[in-house]
C-alpha cells in the first residue's frame, strides 16, 4: 500500500509512535541550564517518560514531581501546593547542598485550559527565594501546530536566563542545536578566522555565572529552525543580533551559510574551497563504495530531510524513500527540486498508521535515523538521532563516513533502542 | 506531602493499563491525547511494542480540538484508518486534556460503534489512576461485553486473571504460569490479558475456577463469582514450591469457595518485637505470594507487603501498608523497623545512607525498559534464588 503525499498534501490522520519515534524531550533541553533543577507540576503520568529518561541519563537529580490532584485540575488553583511543595524540595536540596541557581516549573498540556498566569507566579516565586531564578516552561504537545511548539519554546527559556550585558565581546552564540557542534567542525575554524575570539555553546558551560558569558557574544548564528524564536526575543532583551545558517549538507549550501554569517560581521568569507573540495571526494567516495545502494531519509533524524537527500541524489547516490512528517517551510524548495527531479521518490509520513501496513523493504536498503530503519525494515541502520552535532562540511563527511561503516554491518536496531532515550 | 516525588518516578499510568490490557485482542485503541501519553505507553510501558502489529495510536489531539470539542476529528481519523486496518473492536481511551474538556468518551465510542457496526469502548482514564485501575476497568469492560455465558464446563477449566506485562514483564512469566497450569491438568480458557483473544473472552464461563494473579484481576473475578458462580483464588506461583496453591485451586473448584493465598493463615503481620523484618513493595498479590513462600520456609521473619497501587483490604493481612507517596515509602524505610526491603530496583534510590539492603525484583510499572530485560522468572528457580537472597 502506497502512503505517499496525496495531491502534495501530507495527510492529517491517527499517530502511529513507533519504538523509533521521539528525541530528546524538553525536560533534557531545559537541563541544558547549568545548575539548574526542575519542579513538573502536572498529572503524575505526564512526568513518566521524562524522569525515566533522566534517570537513564544520569539527570534525575535535578528533577522532582508534583502531581496535581483531580481537585486541584477542577479548581485550576494549584498556586498553594506548588509553593508548600518548592518549600519541601528546596529544604531537601539544600541538606544535600543542591540548591539550584534556575528552579524551572514544568506544566504540561492541562494547564494551557486551566489559564495561570505564570508571569505574576513566577515574579512572586522569585521574591520568595532571591537567589534562585524562576522560569517556567511548557511541555505542552497540544501545542505542536502552533507558533510556538514545545520544542521551539523550550530554547527560548534556555536563553530567557541570560541577563544583558552591554560588555560585549567578539564572541559568537550557536544557537538552536541542544547538542553541541563536534568539535572536528570546520565552523570553529572558520568563525575564528572571521574574527570571533570564542564560539560558545550553551552545553560548554558547567556554572551559571559562566554560562552568562554568552549574554556578551556579538551574534547569534541559528543553525535549526527551532532556536529563532529563541534568537529573535534574545535580539530584543540582550541587543545580540543573530543569523540564520540553518544545518546544510549540500556543499553550495554550506558555503552560502558561512557567506552570510561573513557578510553579518562585515568581514570576508575565509577560503573554503579546501573543505569543500574534500566533502566532494568524500561524495563521490560514499557513492562508490555504497554501490547504488538503496537509501532511505530521515527527517527525525535529518530535521531538513529533502535538502539532504537532494545532497545525496546531485551526488549520484541512490536515495529511494524519504520519512518526513512535515514539510516545514526551509525545506521547500528542496522537496520541489527532488519531487521534480525524482518523481518517483517515496514520501512517507512515519506517524501515518498507513507505514505499519506497507512490507519491509527487501532490498539491501541504508536508513539515515531510528524511524527510517525501524519502519522501513532497513537492514542497515545509521545510528543517528535528531540531536548529532552534524555541521558544515565536516558534518557531512561525518554523515558519510557512518553511512559507508553502515554499510558493512547488520544493525542491531533493537539493541540501539533499547538503550536509547527517547521521549515523545 | 504526599503529591511530591522528589526521587522516584511516577508510576505507569491508568491509561497504559488499558492499551496493555487490550493490546492481544486485535482492535484498534486510540489515546485521546497529543503524543506524549502516547509515547508514555508505547515507549515505557509497553515491553511487546517493539515489533508489534498492536494496534495502538494516538489522536493527536491539538489545543485548538480541544478548545472548540472537535470529537468529530477524532471519529473521522478512526474512520479513515480503519480503511485499511481491520480492528475487532475500538478502544477511546482518555488522558489529562479530554478529562479537563470533558470528553465523552463513552459517547464517542458508542458513535464509533454505530458508524462501523463493531464493539466499541470509551475508557475515562485521565493520566492520574494508576495502570492496575486501567487494566481492571478494560478486563471486565470486555468480559462484561463478549462473554456469552454457558452451562457447560470443561474439566478443569481455569481462567488466569490479571497477567500484564506491567506486572508481569514480557519475559515467558505469563506463558511459564500458563504451561505450568496446563502441567498440572487445568485447561487455560481465559488468558486475561495476555495471551487474550475474544474468543477465549467468550468461554470464559466454561472455566471451574479462576486464578487471579494480580490485583487488576480482582474486580473480574468478583464479577464471575456473583454472576456466574466460578470461585476464585488469589495467588501466583512463585519458585519451585507450588504445593500449597495447587491445593487450594482443587479446593476451592471443588468447594466454591474464594481463597487468598496467605490470607487465611494469620489473619494479620506478627508484631515486630525481635523478629528479622522484611518489607516487600510491590504488586500485592506477587507480594502476598512471595510472603507466603517465606513464611513456609521460616518463622522467624516478620513480612508486611505494601503496594503504591491502593491496598485492597479483602487481599491484604492487618498490618500490610498501603503506601500512598513516596514520602511514606521513605518514612518506613526511616522507621528503622526493617532490614531488607524487596522490590523495584529504583526504589533503592531512596535508600541514599541507610542501613536498609535491597533484593531487586524489577517492576515494569515503576523502572520500565530500565530494567525490563532483567525481568525476574517467577516460576523456578531464579525466584528460589531471590527467595535465598531474601532470607539470607
Amino acid at each position: 500500500m502506497s502512503c505517499s503525499l496525496i495531491d502534495n498534501v501530507f495527510e492529517t490522520s491517527l499517530h502511529y509512535s513507533s519504538p523509533a519515534h521521539g528525541s530528546w524531550g524538553v525536560l533534557k533541553a531545559a537541563q541544558l541550564i547549568p545548575e539548574s533543577y526542575f519542579l513538573f507540576v502536572s498529572p503524575a503520568a505526564c512526568g513518566r517518560h521524562g524522569a525515566l529518561g533522566a534517570r537513564m541519563d544520569g539527570r534525575k537529580e535535578r528533577v522532582s514531581y508534583l502531581f496535581l490532584t483531580e481537585q486541584s485540575i477542577v479548581s485550576g488553583d494549584y498556586e498553594q501546593m506548588l509553593k508548600d511543595a518548592l518549600e519541601e524540595l528546596l529544604s531537601f536540596l539544600k541538606k544535600r547542598n543542591r540548591v539550584p541557581r534556575v528552579m524551572g516549573i514544568f506544566v504540561s498540556c492541562i494547564d494551557d485550559l486551566l489559564g495561570t498566569d505564570h508571569e505574576a507566579l513566577m515574579a512572586e516565586l522569585c521574591d520568595m527565594y532571591p537567589g534562585i531564578k524562576f522560569i517556567d516552561c511548557h511541555m505542552n504537545p497540544t501545542s505542536t501546530d502552533t507558533g510556538v511548539p514545545p520544542v521551539v519554546n523550550v530554547q527560548n527559556k534556555l536563553y530567557s536566563v541570560l541577563e544583558r550585558n552591554d560588555d560585549r565581546d567578539k564572541g559568537i552564540n550557536i544557537i538552536g542545536n541542544l547538542q553541541e557542534i563536534s568539535k572536528n567542525s570546520e565552523l570553529f575554524e572558520v568563525l575564528l578566522s572571521m574574527g570571533a575570539d570564542e564560539i560558545r555553546h550553551i552545553s560548554d558551560y558547567k556554572s551559571f555565572d559562566n554560562y552568562q558569558d554568552m549574554a556578551k557574544s556579538a551574534l547569534n548564528v541559528v543553525i535549526a529552525p527551532s532556536g529563532e524564536y529563541a534568537a529573535r526575543n534574545m535580539q530584543k532583551k540582550l541587543q545580540i543580533p543573530y543569523e540564520k545558517v540553518l544545518i546544510a549538507f549540500r556543499p553550495e549550501n554550506i558555503r552560502a551559510g558561512y557567506e552570510k554569517i561573513a557578510e553579518k560581521l562585515g568581514c570576508e568569507c575565509p577560503e573554503l574551497e579546501s573543505y569543500e573540495s574534500r566533502a566532494r571526494k568524500e561524495l563521490e567516495l560514499t557513492r562508490n563504495y555504497l554501490e547504488n545502494m538503496p537509501i532511505i531519509v530521515d527527517q527525525e533524524a535529518i530535521t531538513r530531510p529533502f535538502e539532504f537527500a537532494r545532497c545525496l541524489l546531485e551526488a549520484g547516490l541512490n536515495v529511494r524513500r524519504i520519512y518526513s512528517q512535515l514539510l516545514i517551510p526551509s525545506d521547500k524548495e528542496n522537496y520541489e527540486w527532488v519531487m521534480e527531479n525524482y518523481p518517483e521518490m517515496e514520501i512517507r509520513q512515519p506517524l501515518n498508521p498507513k507505514v505499519t501496513e506497507e512490507e519491509h523493504v527487501s532490498e539491501d536498503y541504508l536508513a539515515v535515523g531510528y524511524s527510517a530503519g525501524y519502519i522501513s525494515g532497513a537492514k542497515h541502520v545509521v545510528d543517528i538521532g535528531g540531536q548529532n552535532g552534524l555541521f558544515g562540511y565536516n558534518g557531512l563527511i561525518e554523515l558519510l563516513k557512518k553511512m559507508r561503516e553502515t554499510k558493512d554491518e547488520i544493525t542491531d536496531l533493537k539493541k540501539i533502542l533499547d538503550d536509547a532515550i527517547i521521549i515523545v | 506531602m504526599e503529591q511530591l516525588w522528589i526521587t522516584l518516578p511516577a508510576i505507569a499510568p491508568d491509561y497504559s493499563g488499558v492499551c496493555s490490557a487490550m493490546f492481544d485482542l486485535g482492535g484498534m485503541s486510540i489515546i485521546h491525547d497529543a503524543s506524549g501519553c502516547t509515547g508514555n505507553y508505547t515507549g515505557y510501558d509497553e515491553p511487546r511494542w517493539y515489533g508489534t502489529k498492536s494496534m495502538v495510536y494516538c489522536s493527536g489531539l491539538r489545543e485548538i480540538d480541544a478548545v472548540l470539542g472537535r470529537d468529530d476529528k477524532l471519529i473521522k481519523n478512526v474512520l479513515k484508518t480503519s480503511e485499511y486496518k481491520n480492528p475487532t473492536c475500538y478502544s477511546i481511551i482518555g488522558s489529562p486534556v479530554p478529562m479537563v474538556i470533558g470528553s465523552d468518551l463513552k459517547g464517542i465510542a458508542h458513535e464509533i460503534e454505530e458508524l462501523t457496526g463493531l464493539p466499541a469502548f470509551g475508557f475515562s482514564t485521565n493520566g492520574l489512576g494508576l495502570y492496575n485501575k486501567g487494566v481492571s476497568e478494560a478486563m471486565l469492560a470486555v468480559v462484561k461485553r463478549f462473554i456469552k455465558p454457558s452451562e457447560e464446563k470443561f474439566d478443569k477449566g481455569i481462567n488466569v486473571l490479571g497477567t500484564t506485562p506491567l506486572d508481569f514483564s514480557a519475559n515467558s512469566n505469563a506463558d511459564d504460569l500458563y504451561d505450568k497450569l496446563g502441567s498440572l491438568g487445568y485447561r487455560v480458557v481465559g488468558k486475561m490479558m495476555m495471551g487474550a483473544c475474544i474468543s477465549q473472552i467468550e468461554n470464559l464461563t466454561m472455566a471451574q475456577v479462576n486464578l487471579v494473579v494480580t490485583e487488576s484481576g480482582l474486580n473480574t473475578a468478583k464479577y464471575l463469582y456473583e454472576k456466574y458462580g466460578i470461585p476464585f483464588v488469589a495467588g501466583m506461583f512463585t519458585g519451585t514450591d507450588d504445593e500449597e496453591l495447587i491445593d487450594m485451586l482443587e479446593m476451592t473448584r471443588k468447594d466454591k469457595v474464594n481463597r487468598v493465598l496467605g490470607k487465611d493463615e494469620s489473619g494479620k503481620v506478627n508484631g515486630f518485637g525481635d523478629k528479622k523484618s522484611i518489607l516487600i513493595v510491590g504488586e500485592q498479590i506477587l507480594g502476598n505470594s512471595i510472603r507466603r513462600n517465606i513464611n513456609k520456609r521460616t518463622k522467624d521473619i516478620n513480612v508486611v507487603v505494601g503496594t503504591m497501587t491502593g491496598l485492597r483490604k479483602e487481599l491484604a493481612l492487618d498490618g500490610d501498608m498501603d503506601i500512598k507517596s513516596e514520602e511514606m515509602l521513605l518514612d518506613l524505610i526511616d522507621s528503622g523497623k526493617y532490614e531488607k526491603l524487596v522490590g523495584d530496583p529504583l526504589l533503592g534510590d531512596l535508600l541514599d545512607n541507610n542501613s536498609m539492603k535491597i533484593v531487586e525484583i524489577p517492576h515494569v510499572a515503576i523502572s520500565s525498559k530500565l530494567y525490563w530485560n532483567k525481568s525476574v522468572h517467577f516460576i523456578g528457580k531464579e525466584m528460589d534464588d531471590i527467595l535465598g537472597q531474601i532470607l539470607s
